[in-house]
């Protein structure tokens, strides 16, 4: 190794910028494989607080490239919407936005539609059946107890965990409903958006329920109700039957109480507080 | 057939980190406690014993089978028992139907015996009155009595044991180590712990593990006896001490060389000398003869 | 801690638990809520259809077939899962992890027999309209057409949910396959209604676990016949049974047992394509109606 080293001279200037180009490039290959003057390099820029601040600005910088989480798209998103980072982050740090789940939701509805479309009434009853479920079960995903590992942890935080269901039931909603209705378009007659309507009720009704239960179990509670209810009204009278007549006007009241019931009891969300409201 | 537990140069690697490296001991009946800080490779030294991870390089022997045969691992596994640091349970299951479960895969085929058996493990561990609730409803010292229990099932010529007092009230660390010393007759019980006083309570001989490789392994008395003369008791922390804190009464307990002013000399613990030791390890240039 | 005994008693072990778990995991099935919702459920959608006149064949086929097969697909799946929490402990025993998957699989003849069971109900009690219910299939064929509609989806369907539910670990998995399937199947369904002599329709329909071979007036006035073989539709079924196993076997198999599945893979594939394509080939090259009083006549 060479036994020459950059003068203190030379490195103060090469440190203010203040050398010429082929110095700079000399020191700096020097310093790549000369431990003693980096270290030199370090105590003169102490001496100048402000070359020590912009170096210690530089290596934040190193570190945050190095050690910070990087935005998923749809943090990015939801930041490009007003939402703040910190926020963004506890969203989209839901299950229900994990890549694989995302796309099952969307493969099922789309085969759930095609068969609507193409399956006769059989497949409009299957249609009828699964696509009002799949926002709420969507939604559930997002904020079921049992599928958060550190749920113990959030919950001895200041931060309202019917704030973070809520935000969560509406990002989901976000992403599932012009997917919706885009493929809505491909099926024929009112059907293609009426089912929007009780999967509304659905959504609204689970975070009512995820008052007592957990929101998975409430999904099952609804699944099972509104199978009964499409077989029912499907051997009774037509296929959408359920989508007909006075049914309409009990989704949008369902909407409404439900939401006026978890509004009352959001305190209970998530288990915060067994037993009592948390405010 | 061999009594004893080899391991031969035994080294596990994830990707190019050496969890384990170099490990050439041989263990025979009696309770060995494996010590460590955090990371030091205990776990997956135990995952190898027990069968549950493959080792990168070295042989593992177990009672003179082989552990990279197939059949004979299935040999070593008849005479395991293996509680994993962690270790979840299946939901909806009752204490008595998940140890049953397990007896099940143990080749407990007989439904009375199995039985009788699931219910001396569940008594040995003190949950022979709560055999029928939820697992879910447990507390988190009852799941881990309860994983205890089904490691004991048969009772296992090898056991290995990834921290088993973890979240046990000391009344029942009591009677967990009075049914292991009895064990200890006649198996080979591996635990690893960082309670100090659990391994000076039960083994006879330690091992200290300390970035995958083993640093001590010996005999409990040896150990401590290495740091006698060396601890001190006094009312001031001493600066140059390896390792000093406050204790109970107020006064300072000091690991070092020599003695801080108005300090007075005490028998070293267990603990004490495992400090010493990790202290030896990390700073040799500190420690003066 | 009691001082209750630490020495176990002396017992005869058996060297083989594949019996003994299997027998285990039945009762885990037959304790199971959803199974029961179920297995209630097939018995009364059984006893409400056929105490009517039926107008077609495949309405009555279908009930076990997405009950039995695709609700059994989903909790056979989550059965299969639920231990996985447990795997570490479990792993070390001495029984292999393919001596547990075999016990799931067989633990599938009880979801089968209720399908047994059904089909026997639907023969005794059934009422149909007249003889053209079952289109222009004769004994043979509606006899395989009843089987693969009735009990092979029974099987089937839970063989599959073990081996989704051994190579995932997600709970939407099992729910999500199921739905694709049944999509698919009413999807290419009603394909055929409108284009029952489309050979990639016909392509379609038969690709999948489960395939309807009529289709009717909501009237019940006339029973079209599609094409395609339901002798050789059965075999293809039976092939994917087979497949489905040999997938849930492949998990955590050792090196040995992994050689011997894949060859048997080299035997079953093409089994499985030679069935499909006997399928598609067989059967009635078009497709036909038949109306009541009147000769059968192309569609």
């Amino acid at each position: 190794m060479s036994s020459w080293h950059v003068e203190d001279r030379d490195l103060r200037r090469w440190l203010a910028h203040n050398t010429a180009l082929a110095t700079s490039v000399s020191i700096e290959q020097h310093l790549v494989s000369c431990d003693g003057c980096i270290d030199r390099v370090g105590a003169l820029a102490r001496q100048d607080s402000a070359l020590d601040a912009e170096m210690e600005h530089g290596w934040e910088r190193v570190r945050d490239a190095v050690e910070l989480h990087r935005p998923s798209w749809l943090e990015r998103g939801l930041t490009t919407v007003g939402l703040p980072a910190h926020e963004a982050q506890l969203v989209a740090a839901a299950r229900a936005f994990r890549g694989p789940l995302l796309v099952a939701v969307l493969v099922v509805l789309v085969f759930a539609e095609l068969a609507g479309q193409f399956g006769q009434a059989r497949g409009e009853f299957f249609f009828l059946l699964v696509a009002p479920l799949l926002p709420s079960a969507a939604v559930a995903f997002g904020y079921d107890p049992d599928l958060e590992p550190a749920l113990e942890q959030e919950l001895c935080t200041p931060y309202s965990p019917a704030r973070l269901v809520v935000l969560r039931t509406i990002a989901v909603l976000t992403l599932a409903i012009p997917v919706a209705v885009l493929l809505g378009l491909v099926l024929p007659g009112p059907i293609s958006f009426l089912w929007l309507l009780p999967a509304a009720g659905f959504v609204a009704a689970d975070l009512a329920l995820s008052t007592w239960i957990s929101p998975l179990r409430g999904v099952a509670v609804i699944t099972g109700v509104w199978s009964v209810t499409v077989w029912v009204t499907a051997y009774h009278s037509s296929t959408d039957a359920a989508l007909h007549g006075a049914y309409p006007s009990v989704y949008l009241v369902l909407v409404v109480v439900s939401l006026a019931v978890f509004a009352r009891r959001a305190g209970h969300v998530r288990g915060a507080y067994p037993g009592r409201s948390s405010r | 057939m061999s009594d004893t537990v080899a391991l031969h140069a035994v080294g596990r690697r994830y990707g190019r980190t050496w969890a384990v490296r170099d490990v050439e001991v041989e263990l025979s009946d009696g309770v060995i406690g494996l010590l460590g800080p955090n990371g030091a490779g205990k776990t997956s030294l135990l995952r190898v014993l027990a069968t549950s991870l493959a080792p990168t390089t070295g042989r593992v022997s177990i009672f003179g089978w082989d552990a990279e045969v197939a059949e004979q691992r299935t040999e070593i596994r008849r005479r395991l028992g293996y509680l994993p640091q962690e270790l979840g349970f299946p939901r909806g299951f009752t204490a008595f139907a998940f140890v049953d479960y397990v007896a099940v895969l143990k080749e407990w085929t007989d439904r009375t015996a199995r039985h009788a058996e699931v219910r001396r493990v569940l008594d040995l561990v003190d949950l022979g009155a709560i055999s029928t609730k939820r697992i879910r409803a447990l507390s988190g010292g009852q799941r881990r009595r309860l994983a205890l229990a089904q490691a004991l099932l048969g009772q296992p010529r090898l056991l290995v044991l990834d921290e088993p007092t973890t979240g046990v009230d000391p009344e029942q660390r009591a009677g967990l180590r009075a049914v292991l010393a009895e064990a200890a007759r006649t198996s080979v019980i591996v635990l690893s712990t960082h309670q100090t006083e659990d391994v000076a309570a039960l083994c006879e001989r330690v091992i200290v593990l300390d970035t995958g490789m083993v640093r001590y392994d010996g005999t409990v008395h040896d150990l401590v006896a290495a740091a006698s003369g060396r601890v001190w008791v006094g009312d001031d922390p001493d600066p140059r001490a390896i390792a000093s804190w406050r204790i109970g009464s107020g006064r300072y307990r000091n690991i070092a060389d020599r003695a801080p002013s108005g300090a007075e000399a005490v028998e070293p613990t267990l603990e004490d000398a495992y400090l010493l030791l990790r202290a030896e390890a990390a700073h040799p240039e500190r420690i003066t003869t | 801690m009691t001082t209750a005994t630490v020495t176990a008693p002396r017992t005869v072990r058996s060297r083989n638990p594949l019996w003994t778990l299997t027998g285990y995991e039945i009762r885990r099935l037959v304790r199971n809520p959803l199974f029961l919702v179920v297995v209630g459920f097939n018995a009364y959608a059984i006893y409400d259809t056929t105490s009517r006149v039926i107008f077609e064949a495949d309405e009555l086929g279908s009930i076990p077939a997405w009950l039995l097969g695709g609700m059994g697909m989903i909790i056979f799946c989550w059965l299969t899962q639920s231990t996985w929490r447990s795997a570490e402990a479990l792993d070390v025993t001495p029984t292999a992890m393919p001596v547990r998957t075999t016990a799931l699989c067989l633990t599938a003849v009880v979801p089968f027999g209720c399908a047994v069971l059904s089909l026997v109900a639907i023969l005794v009690v059934r009422a149909p309209q007249g003889s053209w219910t079952y289109g222009v299939f004769d004994g043979a064929d509606r006899a395989a057409v009843q089987v693969s509609q009735i009990v092979l989806p029974a099987l089937g369907g839970p063989l599959l949910g073990v081996a989704i539910g051994r190579w995932t670990r997600q709970v939407w998995v099992g729910p999500a396959a199921e739905l694709l399937i049944a999509g698919w199947v009413l999807l290419v369904e009603g394909l055929a209604f409108s284009y029952p002599d489309s050979q990639p329709v016909l392509l379609m329909r038969l690709f999948a676990p489960f395939a309807l071979f009529t289709g009717s007036g909501d009237r019940g006035d006339f029973v079209e016949t599609w094409r395609g073989s339901p002798a050789a539709f059965l075999a293809w079924q039976i092939c994917l049974c087979a497949l489905a196993v040999v997938a849930a076997l492949l998990y955590q198999a050792d090196p040995l047992l992994r050689r011997r599945l894949i060859h048997a893979l080299f035997v079953l594939v093409p089994l499985t394509a030679g069935c499909y394509a006997l399928a598609v080939t067989g059967g009635l090259q078009h497709a036909v109606t038949v109306v009541p009083g009147f000769a059968p006549r192309p569609s």
